[in-house]
């Protein structure tokens, strides 16, 4: 009995290790609830969802703050990272300069991955491998041509790098990097189709990298280059203006053929916030951007007249209205007062989520959201129709090759927007002038502003110096203007934003921009 | 009731005797069992049974000396007159002994004699855990042993809050010891203190690198309490009930001062001011009930009283312990139930612990031990609203509640109070099991086996449920003020397994004067958890609080699992020669699934040493006062495997993941989309420490004085961190092998306990330095995080920003300093120009000191007499640094809680104020700066206990062997130096959104039957 009791403690002991004894089994766990780099790239589907992927960091809602670092906008709470981008305060470790960084590298890294990667799955329909590369393609030279134009020049990664090649990387000129956009987009749209079956809607087409194209060409000054893409969209014949401008920025606008690229939305799922994020207090909204005065005097009447000083948000650009609040708009069937002594909570500068210009922006901002002001569906427009007949219009101005298309493609826009069409016989000079200003206002708020004002070199005009937004009667009968920011603009810095402090710790390589050191 | 009597040799029987009686209680009035009582010279004597009493028959008549010990007391006589056929009553109270030095104390897989131990180990006196009222033993274990720090981060129901680290924080990961309950790991607030045994703290590397892996931390040995083969049951009670309140909070200011302040900052921002005087004037008259305002019309808040309410907890143990020869058996049951200070907020427990030991033949020793809890708690289900609110955005001007229960929303549309009783409440359950089975046979005589299989298993329950609700406004009902649009849940089910098994062979051998001890063992861990989650939106009423009821086209699941497993082989070698030289060696060799094949196993070894001077015949015979004195010295390293980023495990970090969760939308349909997110490292393995100690032990007149001290040094390498890679790689950082870190510091403990008369009493102080710097970033960093700077050279949790130059006193000021925001002025804040380079930006920061004390110590004084007893407890820490933030320094600006520090702030007339100038909603003089930076150097009152134990004459008739009632207070008093700054000295940095700091005052029985 005891000697079996013995036996039998031994052997519990012995049985413990010997069934621990395959240590591989035992020790080796596999992540049960994520595909490990192993199983992956196998099948045809693997290839679909690693593009699938590069598509949520094409981010459409940096187009509604980009608008913050122009004259056209004010990022006004003084924690927002893009408020000192706006007041020209921004430095290296600023988080909207870090996030736009690694966001780019990181789509750009789902990219190199896929190319390195797709060639290795064997059973897969040839046409849909070449259309997928073709979208990978597209997403690559967006990210570039966007890190291009707000960082100058950057490590050009074409292919999925480790810690040691990364930390030997140098800058590539920008205009390099723009000759492997173009090339990438040339690559793209030579295989992505002109439509997609309505359930691939959302995807980019060759209208869009042929759009693409013609913006990237253009920020870059390649005029010709960019003219003849912007002709290669219009010759698509599937894109036309929307009727109604301010329907694009609403449910009514979802799916137009005005719409060449959109970051799609959908509620619940992969909802946007802009009506709480910008919309105007009184209705739950956050102010996060608002407009400035600059923008507004920016808005022609319908007619050509000169504004009514008594009455200066009458008869104005239709587009103004689609655009923004300013005192006495009307907005879901209420009147926006922002004026200071506003019993509502619109009041200008009564909160931190209130405007402080007493304006409010409200494209994307649909009264269909108000009860759920964090959880719209609304697409968030990257490139439409209008910018392309832009595009051609200034590249065509540009080169001095100015024909009637010219001012067709302004016309269009303008004949569009409601306001008295431009008449021939404009100087280059002039319609320069024209192109430009057009640009401002029908993408006020879209984003493009920025980049407009750089490659044009008017930023160090327009940025510095202190800015307003509205203008009110005060007890004494005196007009007064309402301050916003007081801004700062150096020509041999801001022009560029700064290379992430980050970057430069791991990598000092790479060298600062001007300015930021 | 029984007492043991001694054999007595039949021939005394025939002289005249008396019996001797009594009751042996420790001074605490405590009945002790086990103790011998002898009548000096007469070779009589008998041990006290359950009850503490014992009977000594066959006395001889006449005058003798009676004495009474025990283990771990001092030794207690007094004379006695005996009388033929007499029954003389002579009871004792024993003082414990400052240390204990003859006492077993639990070491890792074992028990050692602690005169023998040559590791740095604190054991924790239990009879101090026992008195104090606390929810759970980590609180219990504050301030009681050198080198273990305890944060005590508020008494928030279900979550205690506690934070403990043993000789400073080692690594970036987890900072946690590893916490074994009867050597098995367990959570330590989840453990009813009453039914502890004992607790050890291994904190250098000779008693924790047995541990290898886990022992970094080092490692808390909590013993529970088993039953003694006594004979009989003892029934015993535990019970407290108490009050809890917010024990610190910075003072507001009242109506006048806060509302003309708050018009000063408008004025300073250059807009009218927001309150009219007529609107101070009718404020203030409303506060103080004049009849001619209507308060409705002009609110006042002190949302301190409002949100925060006395409530009551209370802890109730019942036990029962005893046993024969045959088997011992211990169960308890407990129930605690504490309620929160904030509506809806509350925890219970129940728990149920029964060890049973069995002993069917001499060499053999079984055991069952099972425990259960169920514990639950309730918040609300907008506590981070309610605890954001208090502080923020929540001006005083807001109404709580008007008289018909209409909560107001002021001007930011915020109420604490509506987010704590009105938004729905969070529930968590928790049911742990845990099944102990073991048996240790005695294969030959020195060579015993061990085996130990141990499962547990926990069941865990969490629902989020959100109100729908419309507030209406009080004065036009037709407009809401404030909606939750949708009523949704969020159910969890997740539970979690682990099987352990050990098999130890232990071997013992003595020859000569020297002595053999040798272990070597094996065991392994398995474990996993799963979670499944499912939330709806849109219920059909507020009532109806399942999936099932809300709206399925508005739902969400999500569902995931994870599993980890060690195993390890193990030993230890003992030798002692002559009861003098100790030496002991262990080692361990670890293998972990977090590591890929090859990186897996790490080997942990410790060597230490120990002489024992007092017992050298030089000694002996010259230093008569020193009881005993003892050198010891150790060296070992030790593992970590606990890899976590941004506070989340990494369970299987050498591999390269595809993530699925990249989800996009085509043709308003959402899709999946799959992408790797971070670079993987196949190469990471363990962490080591490598920690050496050099230790002395010393117990002097008689045990009264008792002194301990240690000097360590600590260097944690290869610390798994996800250092930074380049953003152009496009993935997440891998965690790699990479930081250094050393701690170095000491810890002293000094004792002195005596009986004087009836009157017994004792001293207790311990001390602890620790110096701690990041020794090596592997050529990276400084990293920066918010306001934490990670840099070579400097401690962890180091405060970085700006240092600061006064207050700016006039515009020519501002413009003769280098350039700072532009709208800076008179009365902002003047920060130094590092760099020189005239801008005042990020570049000009700069470490600002250590959140982590310079010193910390506990301080217990204890005295009895008769059958009272009392005790304080005194916890503190010295040059600890916060930086704070939020309302408590910008109060005006954003219309928050300001507290009267705001009274003492810049004008042009007190030029010397400590707050800057208030304005509005400008963050200019809100930087990190070591303006903020307060010194919260602190002492605190942490427990006082008065305790009476009853007579005997009283207690018998109520059936009690021992009846004891208590009054006892948690957090009574804090002397800080900044006390107005700051929640509560414990508090973490930053805004204060935190549950309050809790005092509770408490009354208590415990009794045996």
């Amino acid at each position: 009995m005891k000697r079996n009791l013995r036996l039998t403690l031994v052997l519990g002991l012995g049985l413990s290790v010997a069934l621990a004894g395959c240590d591989d089994a035992f020790l080796t766990k596999v992540p049960p609830d994520q595909l490990s780099n192993a199983s992956f790239w196998k099948q045809e589907k693997d290839a679909v969802l690693a593009v699938n992927a590069m598509y949520p960091m094409l981010n459409g809602w940096n187009y509604l703050y980009f608008d913050a670092a122009s004259d056209n906008a004010w990022a006004q709470k003084s924690f927002s990272d893009w408020y000192p981008i706006g007041n020209g305060t921004v430095d290296a470790s600023n988080g909207v300069v870090n996030n736009i960084w690694y966001d780019s590298y990181r789509a750009i890294r789902r990219v190199n991955e896929f190319l390195a990667h797709v060639d290795e799955i064997k059973e897969m329909d040839e046409n849909l491998r070449a259309r997928l590369k073709g979208e990978a393609l597209f997403h690559r030279a967006y990210h570039y041509n966007m890190l291009a134009n707000l960082y100058g020049d950057v490590p050009l990664v074409l292919t999925p790098i480790d810690i040691e090649d990364a930390k030997q990387a140098t800058r590539t000129p920008r205009s390099q990097v723009i000759d492997q956009v173009l090339k990438d987009l040339d690559d793209a749209a030579a295989v992505l189709p002109v439509t997609y079956d309505a359930a691939d809607y959302g995807r980019v087409t060759k209208g869009a990298a042929l759009a693409l194209k013609a913006r990237a060409a253009l920020w870059d000054g390649r005029y010709d280059v960019a003219a003849q893409a912007a002709k290669a969209v219009m010759d698509l014949s599937v894109y036309s203006l929307e009727p109604n401008y301010r329907d694009l920025f609403t449910y009514a606008g979802e799916g137009s053929p005005e719409i060449i690229y959109a970051d799609q939305r959908l509620k619940d799922q992969r909802s946007q916030s802009a009506f709480s994020t910008f919309g105007p207090h009184s209705m739950q909204g956050g102010s996060d951007v608002t407009p400035l005065r600059s923008l507004v005097d920016a808005y022609e009447t319908v007619d050509g007249s000169p504004v009514d000083p008594d009455n200066p948000y009458a008869n104005r650009d239709p587009r103004m209205y689609a655009t923004l609040l300013y005192p006495g708009a009307v907005f879901d069937g209420e009147v926006y007062n922002s004026l200071p002594d506003s019993p509502t909570a619109d009041r200008v500068k009564a909160d931190f989520n209130t405007t402080a210009t007493g304006y409010q922006f409200i494209k994307y901002v649909d009264p269909a959201d108000r009860a759920n002001p964090s959880n719209s569906g609304i697409d968030l427009i990257v490139m439409r129709y209008a910018e392309v007949l832009l595009t051609y219009a200034e590249a065509k101005i540009e080169l001095n090759q100015i024909d009637q298309s010219v001012y067709d493609a302004i016309n269009a826009v303008r004949g569009r927007a409601g306001i008295t069409l431009i008449t021939p016989g404009k100087s280059q000079t002039e319609l320069r002038d024209i192109v430009r200003h057009e640009r401002r206002v029908e993408f006020a708020d879209e984003g493009l502003r920025l980049f407009d004002i750089r490659r044009w070199k008017t930023a160090e005009d327009v940025m510095p110096g202190q800015s307003y937004g509205i203008s009110y009667v005060d007890e004494n009968g005196q007009e007064q203007k309402i301050p916003a920011d007081n801004r700062i603009f150096d020509p041999a810095r801001d022009y560029l934003w700064p290379i992430p402090l980050k970057e430069l710790d791991l990598n000092p390589g790479l060298g600062q921009n001007p300015g930021y050191q | 009731m029984a007492a043991g009597g001694l054999v007595l040799p039949a021939s005394l029987q025939a002289q005249a005797t008396g019996q001797v009686t009594g009751t042996v209680t420790s001074t605490t009035g405590t009945p002790l069992s086990g103790a011998a009582v002898r009548v000096q010279g007469t070779g009589r004597g008998a041990v006290t049974g359950q009850d503490g009493k014992y009977v000594i028959t066959g006395v001889p008549t006449g005058a003798h000396t009676l004495q009474a010990s025990l283990l771990g007391y001092t030794e207690a006589t007094q004379p006695i007159t005996v009388g033929s056929g007499q029954a003389v009553t002579a009871d004792f109270q024993l003082a414990a002994k400052a240390l204990q030095l003859e006492g077993l104390v639990a070491v890792g897989y074992g028990t050692q004699q602690r005169k023998d131990l040559t590791g740095a180990v604190a054991a924790v006196n239990t009879e101090e855990l026992d008195k104090r009222p606390v929810a759970n033993a980590t609180e219990a274990l504050q301030g009681m042993a050198p080198g273990l720090t305890v944060i005590d981060r508020g008494g928030r129901p279900g979550d205690a809050g506690t934070m403990f680290f043993i000789r400073g924080r080692g690594t970036l990961n987890s900072t946690s010891p590893l916490v074994l309950i009867d050597g098995v790991e367990g959570d330590l607030n989840a453990i009813d203190a009453n039914d502890i045994a004992s607790i050890s703290v291994l904190k250098d590397a000779a008693s924790a690198a047995i541990y290898g892996s886990r022992a970094a931390n080092g490692v808390i040995l909590v013993t529970t309490k088993r039953g003694k083969p006594t004979g009989d049951i003892q029934i015993s009670y535990n019970g407290y009930y108490g009050i809890q309140g917010v024990e610190t909070f910075p003072t507001p200011l009242g109506p006048r001062d806060y509302l003309e302040l708050i018009d000063e900052a408008y004025v300073n921002a250059g807009l009218e001011p927001r309150y009219s005087q007529e609107y101070i004037d009718n404020t203030v008259k409303a506060v103080n009930g004049d009849p001619s305002v209507d308060p409705l019309k002009y609110p006042w808040t002190d949302w301190l009283d409002v949100v925060f309410n006395p409530a009551p907890i209370q802890n109730h143990t019942l036990s029962f312990r005893g046993g024969s020869d045959l088997a011992t058996f211990s169960l308890s049951l407990n129930y605690m139930n504490q309620q929160g200070l904030i509506a809806q907020t509350a925890a219970d427990r129940y728990s149920l612990r029964l060890n049973s030991d069995f002993h069917p033949t001499k060499k053999l020793d079984t055991g069952l031990d099972v425990a259960l809890r169920r514990t639950s708690n309730i918040e609300p289900q907008n506590m981070g609203g309610v605890l954001w609110n208090m502080f923020h955005d929540a001006p005083p001007t807001t109404m709580a509640k008007y008289p018909d229960g209409t909560y107001g929303w002021g001007s930011t549309g915020n109420n604490p109070l509506a987010y704590a009783e009105a938004w729905g409440r969070n529930t968590t359950k928790y049911l742990h099991g845990r099944v102990d089975a073991k048996a240790d046979y005695q294969l030959l005589d020195g060579l015993t086996i061990r085996t130990l299989g141990s499962v547990q298993a926990g069941d865990y329950g969490y629902r989020s449920w959100r109100n729908q609700a419309d507030f209406h406004d009080y004065w036009n009902p037709d407009i809401i003020d404030k909606r939750i649009s949708q009523n949704r849940l969020d159910d969890r089910k997740s539970n979690d397994s682990e099987l352990y098994l050990r098999g130890l062979l232990e071997y013992k051998h003595a020859f000569g004067d020297h002595s053999l001890t040798a272990m070597a063992g094996y065991e392994q861990t398995d474990h996993h958890w799963e979670e499944i989650r499912a939330i709806r939106q849109g219920f059909y009423n507020n009532d109806l609080q399942e999936i099932n009821v809300g709206d399925a086209s508005q739902e969400d699941t999500w569902g995931t699992s994870n599993d980890w497993a060690l195993r390890s082989g193990f030993g230890r070698l003992n030798y002692e020669y002559a009861g003098k030289y100790l030496f002991e060696a262990n080692a361990r060799y670890d293998g972990s699934s977090r590591f890929a094949k090859g990186h897996r196993y790490g080997f942990f070894p410790s060597l230490s040493a120990g002489w024992r001077i007092s017992q050298e015949p030089f000694f002996k015979n010259h230093i008569g006062f020193i009881d005993d004195l003892k050198l010891r010295g150790s060296w070992g390293e030790m593992g970590n495997q606990d890899i976590s980023v941004n506070g989340n495990q990494l369970y299987y970090p050498y591999w390269s993941l595809v993530s699925l969760g990249h989800d996009y939308v085509f043709g308003g349909q959402l899709v999946n989309g799959a992408a790797i997110d971070g670079l993987a490292n196949r190469d990471i393995s363990w962490e080591s420490t490598t920690m050496s100690d050099l230790g002395l032990d010393a117990v002097m007149l008689n045990g009264r004085l008792s002194f301990t001290g240690d000097i360590y040094r600590k260097d944690t390498n290869n610390i798994l961190q996800d250092l930074p890679i380049p953003g152009i790689i496009g993935l997440d950082a891998p965690v790699q092998n990479a930081l250094s870190i050393r701690n170095t510091g000491w810890e002293a403990t000094a004792g002195w306990s005596d009986l004087v008369g009836g009157f017994n009493y004792s001293v207790n102080l311990n001390l602890a330095h620790n110096t701690n710097e990041v020794t090596d970033l592997a050529g990276t960093g400084p990293y920066i995080s918010g306001w934490w700077l990670t840099q070579e050279g400097y401690p962890l949790g180091t405060i970085y920003g700006y240092k600061t130059c006064g207050l700016f006193q006039s515009q020519a000021e501002v413009d003769a300093h280098a350039t700072q925001a532009p709208q800076t002025g008179p009365g902002d804040i003047c920060y130094v120009d590092q760099n020189n380079d005239n801008v005042v930006n990020n570049l000009d920061r700069v470490p600002l000191g250590s959140d982590m004390p310079a010193l910390t110590y506990g301080s217990t004084w204890t005295a009895g007499w008769k059958g009272f007893d009392a005790s304080v407890f005194f916890q503190g820490a010295w040059g600890v640094h916060y930086y704070i933030q939020g309302a408590l320094v910008e109060g005006p600006f954003w219309e928050n809680y300001t507290t009267t520090a705001w009274l003492d702030r810049w004008t042009p007339d007190n030029p010397n104020g400590r707050m800057p100038k208030p304005t509005l909603r400008l963050t200019i003089d809100h930087q990190v700066s070591d303006w903020w930076v307060y010194d919260v150097s602190y002492v605190k009152v942490k427990n006082a206990q008065f305790g009476y134990t009853l007579p005997h004459s009283v207690a018998r008739p109520l059936h009690a062997s021992n009846l004891r009632l208590y009054v006892s207070g948690q957090n009574l008093l804090t002397w800080t130096k900044s006390p107005n700054a700051v929640l509560d000295p414990e508090a973490p940095s930053g805004r204060g959104n935190v549950y309050p700091p809790v005092r509770t005052v408490s009354v208590g029985v415990s009794a045996s039957f």
